[in-house]
């Protein structure tokens, strides 16, 4: 046995240990680089992403002959939509000649700057299970920074965490670690998302320090409020689906139901140019 | 040997991409940890050096997929299987239960300690973090150590036949 303590072997696992342990203090202290992290990142990265693209292509081409009768319905019924979608955007579009008209003449909107989005798949998601975050095939080549805000088409997703040459790991927004500044829509009541342990687990987040005469009710729909800098005005986050009082009794909280499903995410968009990022 | 760690990788990069990509099983968005599983699997089976070597590569590769820190899925899947293959040697069998008992030693005190720093730097319910994230992925995990231990060790049966069968035919 002394003599296994005092082998080569022994000696590497201890110099590994070290290091190891000594990059994670040197993260989890002033939030330093580690270079390993790129390398396996850029070999990773490329094989996470094939492996993803074939599980994706092997669940649609199976789900095409067990959904069948799904997918007629499913059919049927978005014929229809388009019909009722189609007529809308008639009235709209006149709708829309009529407000470029009155921003012109009044110059009371101030032109916002379009977010430049670029779109990433989802290669694979974080087996720990304490942070609820993913990785995604697009990193600091396509113009990705740290805390770049992450969309996808229904709405909200979170912000980079890391980034890499050909990979970035995204942190959602349900996740205890993030805090986004929300509005609800309908009463403009301006609130902060927050992750607890509990409602991660189910899929929800939590709609912190609403004023306790909000008239807000179930159903409302929660997006950004552009404060603080990190999240650009407007993004719809979610849905109410509960609403209480605090223990407190000053202010009241509302359980979210996320528009975006985690579980089901292929592809994010990643905006590269929100300037109000730097704020933090 | 060249065959039996190419079998052995071959393996590992499957249990990876289940873990990490397909996701068949996910309760409160925690999965099992078919890796873990694998690295204390592997330390019971081919002692420490194997253990330790396979589970720093392959958690570095769980750390890539955005974990809390990068290198501590690496640090605890080396440690186990390092563990697993010292203890193989000394008091335990080379048995499934074995196996069950590493995988779950590591997830309550590692998981332990993780818990511990999550509850205080997020300010989180001890009794949440112990519902929604420690309790699934023990009761998860813990089912698959047995199955695992049995792919590693018909991987670790195939991967020696020739020599085996060389014997055979001189007697």
């Amino acid at each position: 046995m002394n003599n296994f303590f005092r082998s080569r072997f022994f000696i590497a696992l201890i110099i590994i240990t070290c290091f190891l342990a000594g990059f994670m203090l040197n993260v989890a202290i002033d939030g330093g680089r580690m270079p390993h992290r790129t390398l396996v990142g850029i070999i990773t990265s490329p094989i996470t992403t094939a492996v993803t693209n074939i599980k994706n292509s092997t669940a649609t081409f199976f789900a095409a002959y067990t959904n069948y009768k799904e997918l007629l319905a499913e059919n049927e019924m978005l014929k229809e939509e388009n019909s009722n979608l189609k007529k809308r955007l008639e009235n709209s579009y006149t709708l829309e000649v009529e407000i470029d008209r009155l921003k012109q003449l009044t110059n009371v909107l101030k032109d916002t700057e379009e977010l430049k989005l670029i779109e990433a798949q989802v290669v694979s998601v974080s087996t720990d299970g304490w942070i609820s975050s993913f990785s995604i095939n697009k990193g600091s080549l396509s113009g990705i920074k740290e805390k770049d805000v992450v969309i996808a088409s229904s709405g909200l997703v979170g912000k980079v965490r890391e980034v890499g040459p050909n990979w970035a790991t995204v942190v959602t927004f349900t996740d205890p670690q993030i805090a986004v500044g929300a509005k609800i829509t309908r009463t403009e009541d301006t609130a902060m998302t927050e992750g607890t342990v509990d409602l991660k687990a189910k899929g929800l987040c939590k709609l912190s320090y609403l004023n306790k005469n909000s008239s807000a009710i179930r159903g409302d729909i929660v997006e950004t409020s552009g404060l603080g800098g990190l999240y650009p005005a407007g993004i719809i986050i979610g849905t109410i689906k509960d609403i209480n009082v605090d223990d407190n009794g000053l202010t009241k909280y509302a359980v979210i139901q996320p528009a975006v499903d985690f579980t089901t995410l292929k592809k994010v968009y990643v905006s590269i140019n929100y300037a109000g990022e730097e704020a933090e | 040997m060249t065959k039996k760690i190419f079998l052995y990788s071959l393996g590992f990069l499957l249990l990876f991409f289940i873990e990490a990509v397909f996701r068949p099983i996910s309760v409160f968005g925690v999965s099992p940890m078919y890796v873990l599983c694998g690295v204390s699997a592997m330390g019971i089976l081919e002692k420490e050096k194997f253990g330790a070597i396979f589970g720093l590569i392959f958690g570095l590769l769980c750390d890539f997929t955005g974990g809390s820190l990068f290198g501590s899925q690496a640090l605890v899947f080396m440690i186990t299987g390092f563990i697993a293959g010292t203890l193989s040697e000394i008091t335990l069998s080379k048995s499934f239960f074995s196996t069950l008992v590493i995988t779950a030693s590591s997830i309550i005190v590692f998981g332990g300690l993780k818990s511990l720093f999550y509850i205080v730097l997020n300010e989180e319910e001890p009794l949440s973090v112990l519902l929604y994230i420690m309790l699934p992925k023990f009761l998860l995990t813990l089912p698959f150590s047995v199955l695992i231990y049995f792919m590693l060790k018909f991987l670790q049966k195939i991967s020696a036949p020739n020599r085996e069968r060389k014997k055979r035919k001189k007697w």
